[in-house]
């Protein structure tokens, strides 16, 4: 009797370990993009380039919000988690409550504040979120880089940027810098506000906002700067191809990657990150450097390899470190 | 110098992108945002590789390489413009088109404001109101482009775009002096009174031209004094008020005087022309949330006043003062006659509204109406003392679709409306296909019209002893005119290589033209040489060519920029006897090759070579071919707050040669500028 039962309990342990796998197997990862424009298909690329190592394979499933809307497509009935890209995505997956285990990606932190609890945590279906905004400690380090006798910061925000205002506070103190900050409104006159910013101030940092917001002070930001002789350091390539000295962000590619590696660390720990959800900042970043207006600030910069090199080597003496280790991600250099 | 026709508007356009949000916080949307750099192509601010044509962009960069002193030598930098001198200080400048003394088939604006002017059919260049580093860069459309801006874009558009108010230095000071007793001196002062900022300049110019040489006709290089020099004097306000975050005032006023001397026919002589401007721009933008919405209004004036003197009538028919009893002049005294434009006006308004928006994610649209007034009066030119109003009413509309991932298509319409040819419409059809982000190719289908000048409308030009009594018709007009009519089929690439240090832009195109308006000789008009030249319809012809425009700026130390053009032109200047071949009236290969190099810190050294085949200028002469070399020496210059710059320019290192005209001869030139800043 006890062989009988030993034998149907091998069997069923067999059973299961076999059966899990496969049921993972089925489908670990559902996309759930916003759009099929390029920008998502870029961070697709980069979480399934993630997704694929060698040791292991993880099944990805990939729905567009336009086909699950118009209900062409549908969503697995069992899977690890549900990744949405972008904004129009992850704000539908809360909404509709499509899933209990969400984690968001090519998000703004701004677009998440409705989520975020006071402790800067998600109570809900969301299980962490990998935002574009770059940490202003990350923006602060590579401001002294370009300008090293630097003493002051400026930058200006609005409305939707304006949660970001201590935190650069916080990064400019701890740097032992001066913020210089103005908040704009509709009925500010933007040259009269930048002008005495960047009077004060030895490098401008660009807050990204609305872009409607943007699109209005860009053109004063970049005129300033060459009036000022202030480098600016901006948010994008067509930033720093319009004018800027240098800009800091993360390829749709990357925060691909960023997230490919997070996900697959969260299946196979769910515990360990999935039951601390929280935002998550890209460790993956790009910079780009304007020559020309570098020589036209009469500035000698390094190149953009050269900084990057630079702006890692000092990340990992300070607490930026410490949030690496924190979500699982070594530091990377391409 | 910032590179700042970068600088434009960081404008909406998500073309690539999902449609934008209503919600009040910043998503991935708003990061990756468009940055559009071109606007004078449909209007719309788009990136180069999404404009519906070739364009060229000169920037401060090239402007300061290029070692030039007067604003219409910079475009000789754009593939298959010519720059040319009709005399010392009256500059021409073409595309594609007859070269006659007054070229009127471009439109040439400074920040939008058309420097037209009708009373002329041409721009005066030396009535700009600007100098050479007045300017931030200048954007080319070489081709028609009627269908954004009209008429006087018809073979081309150029938009000279100021350095603004906010980039200005507080204080620069400029001079220039050297060879053809060249004393230029310009200063700019930057300032603001609360939350207006604002600009003021002063130019001073004065040149003699090709002055000290002299005509072909007694040999080689003869020694006859001839005067066509230049004396100028520009003031120029400009303002930026700014008083919230959506809307924007920009506000332009100046005046100026400026006497130039121009040859007479056999170059021995010279009259004044004396030319004062005065000119008002005002535009203001307002930015909605989805797109803008834009006013422009100008007024340019420009008074004319010349003071040739035919000499006396006795002179003029040859026949000596006791004779002056012809039957048909009889009892007139053999009195001194008066020549050439006297107490001429030239005026234009011009009222634009333009709205700007995006319809959904993939589909931009601009659309606008204009109404504009041209006033025109000489009682030389027009045969009275009666001023010549023009009104002009224009509707126009582009659209760039974004119809499939890789593909743009520009969809562009000009309707306009006037009393001389009634209403027309100019169409224009592009595609643009994007082979990879570095790569993109280009066709185009353009029907451009153009409303004849109203100087070849109205012009008759007729001698007249004191009490009016004719006695030579010069030129005139028939009565009626039809609007010259333009065909373009354009193919295009756009590549960048090498990270996009390398672009390269190529071109093909064909070109009808048809119904041009010129000058035909008329006989039996019964005075007293019993003809005259005629304004009429009927000049034909077909242009085809090649394009080529080189950039490459490996780094901050060099940069090199190679321009080329060939054109095969097929027509005929029509002839009750004798029809006028004029395929060689435009050279058949244009090209120019510029490079600048920074060896160390505070120096630069840059050279532009400009070689031109030999052609038959319409309004000159058959001039052989061209090549000219330019180089330039610069030093920075530190002296206390002041930022400086020095630099030693030849022009036309090599042997002189013949610019336009066979008594125009360009020898070698030598300058040295000095440039300060105070910020």
């Amino acid at each position: 009797m006890l062989k009988v039962f030993n034998y149907i309990l091998n069997c069923a342990v067999c059973w299961l370990v076999l059966l899990v796998p496969v049921a993972y197997a089925k489908t670990d990862v559902v996309l759930l993009l916003s759009s099929d424009s390029k920008p998502y298909q870029e961070v697709v690329a980069g979480i399934r380039s993630a997704l694929s190592p060698k040791s292991q394979q993880y099944n990805v499933t990939i729905t567009t919000l336009d086909g699950l809307q118009k209900g062409e497509q549908t969503l697995p009935a069992t899977y690890g988690v549900l990744v949405t890209i972008g904004t129009r995505a992850t704000r539908y997956a809360l909404d509709e409550k499509i899933s209990k285990t969400i984690f968001a990606t090519f998000v703004t932190r701004s677009s998440l504040m409705p989520e975020l609890s006071v402790d800067e945590k998600f109570p809900g279906a969301l299980k962490g979120a990998m935002v574009l905004d770059q940490p202003a400690q990350r923006i602060v380090a590579l401001a002294q880089l370009i300008k090293p006798k630097m003493r002051s910061l400026g930058t200006v925000v609005n409305g939707s940027s304006a949660n970001r205002k201590d935190e650069f506070s916080l990064a400019a103190v701890t740097a032992g810098l001066q913020l210089n900050v103005a908040t704009l409104f509709e009925d500010s006159n933007p040259i009269g506000d930048l002008k005495s910013i960047f009077s004060s101030s030895d490098v401008f940092i660009v807050v990204p906002d609305k872009a409607r917001f943007n699109s209005k002070i860009a053109k004063w930001i970049l005129f300033l700067s060459y009036r000022h002789r202030v480098p600016v350091i901006g948010y994008s390539q067509k930033y720093s191809d319009a004018g800027a000295l240098v800009s800091l962000f993360s390829t749709p590619e990357q925060m691909g990657r960023d997230t490919g590696r997070l996900i697959r660390e969260g299946l196979s720990d769910r515990r360990r990150l999935f039951s601390n959800p929280r935002v998550l900042t890209p460790q993956e970043f790009t910079l780009t450097v304007n020559d020309k207006v570098a020589t036209s600030l009469g500035l000698e910069i390094d190149s953009a390899e050269q900084l990057k090199q630079q702006l890692l080597g000092i990340l990992q003496l300070n607490t930026e470190k410490k949030s690496v280790d924190d979500v699982l991600l070594p530091l990377r250099t391409d | 110098m910032l590179n700042t026709q970068q600088l434009a508007l960081l404008m909406s356009g998500f073309c690539s992108f999902t449609m934008a949000f209503a919600e009040e916080f910043v998503t991935e949307v708003d990061l990756f945002a468009d940055v559009s750099v071109i606007k004078t192509g449909t209007r719309l601010q788009q990136p180069i590789e999404n404009v519906p044509a070739s364009v060229t962009v000169i920037d401060r960069q090239m402007i300061a390489a290029s070692g030039a002193t007067q604003i219409p030598h910079l475009l000789r930098l754009v593939p298959g413009f010519q720059s040319y001198s009709v005399s010392g200080n009256q500059y021409g400048v073409a595309s594609r088109a007859l070269s006659p003394d007054f070229p009127g088939h471009l439109d040439v604006m400074v920040d939008g404001r058309s420097v037209y002017q009708p009373a002329l059919s041409t721009v005066i260049w030396t009535s700009l109101g600007i100098a050479i580093d007045d300017i931030d860069y200048i954007e080319v459309i070489r081709g028609s482009n009627t269908s954004a801006y009209g008429s006087n874009a018809f073979l081309g558009a150029i938009n000279i775009v100021t350095i603004g108010a906010l980039v200005s230095p507080t204080l620069s000071l400029r001079a220039l002096g050297g060879s053809i007793d060249t004393q230029d001196f310009s200063g700019r002062y930057a300032g603001r009174a609360k939350d207006f900022s604002y600009t003021v300049s002063l130019l001073s110019q004065h040149n003699s031209g090709f002055g000290g040489l002299s005509t072909a006709e007694d040999g080689p290089w003869p020694t006859h004094t001839r005067q066509d020099g230049l004396d100028t004097t520009q003031f120029r306000l400009q303002g930026l008020y700014t008083p919230t975050l959506s809307d924007e005032f920009d506000i332009t006023l100046g005046f100026g005087k400026d006497r130039l001397q121009l040859p007479e026919n056999d170059v021995r002589g010279y009259h004044n022309r004396e030319f004062v401007s005065n000119y008002q721009q005002l535009r203001w933008t307002h930015q909605l949330d989805n797109g803008d919405v834009a006013v422009n209004f100008y007024h340019n004036y420009l008074h004319i006043e010349d003071d040739t003197v035919l000499g006396r009538f006795s002179d003029l028919v040859g026949v000596t003062p006791a004779l002056t009893g012809i039957p048909a002049f009889a009892g007139q005294m053999d009195e001194v006659l008066l020549g050439d434009i006297r107490d001429g006006l030239s005026e234009r308004y011009h009222l634009e509204l333009q709205h700007t928006f995006d319809v959904n994610s993939q589909l931009r649209l601009v659309w606008g109406s204009a109404f504009r007034v041209d006033r025109l009066g000489s009682r030389f030119l027009l045969g009275d003392e009666d001023i010549i109003q023009e009104e002009q009413y224009q509707l126009f509309g582009n659209a760039e679709w974004h119809f499939l991932p890789r593909w743009h298509a520009n969809f562009g319409l000009m309707i306009e409306k006037n009393s001389i040819v009634g209403s027309f419409a100019s169409p224009r059809i592009a595609i643009n296909y994007q082979l990879t982000p570095n790569h993109m190719v280009r066709a185009s289908a353009t029907a451009g019209k153009r409303t004849p000048s109203l100087l070849s409308v109205y012009q008759n030009t007729v001698i007249t002893f004191a009490d009016g009594t004719p006695i030579d018709q010069i030129i005139g007009n028939t009565g009626k005119a039809d609007e010259e009519k333009i065909n373009v089929f354009e193919l295009g690439y756009l590549g960048k290589y090498l990270g996009g240090d390398l672009t390269l832009d190529l071109k093909v195109f064909k070109e009808q033209l048809r119904d041009a308006r010129y000058d035909a000789e008329q006989k039996g008009v019964g005075d007293i040489d019993n003809e005259r030249r005629v304004w009429r319809n009927g000049l034909d012809w077909d242009n085809q060519g090649f394009e080529a425009q080189l950039r490459y700026q490996p780094d901050s130390q060099w940069l090199f920029s190679w321009q080329y053009a060939y054109i095969d032109i097929d027509g005929f200047l029509p002839d009750d006897n004798d029809p006028e071949d004029i395929s060689t009236h435009l050279p058949a290969h244009n090209t120019s090759l510029l490079a600048a190099y920074r060896p160390i810190p505070g120096w630069e050294v840059s050279g532009v070579i400009y070689h031109t085949s030999e052609q038959e200028w319409t309004g000159g002469d058959e001039v052989d071919e061209v090549t000219r070399l330019d180089l330039r020496l610069a030093k920075t210059l530190r002296i206390g707050d002041w930022h400086g710059l020095a630099e030693l320019i030849v022009h036309n290192v090599g042997d002189g040669y013949r610019d336009y005209d066979e008594d125009n001869r360009f020898e070698r030139r030598v300058f040295v500028r000095v440039k300060f800043d105070l910020n």
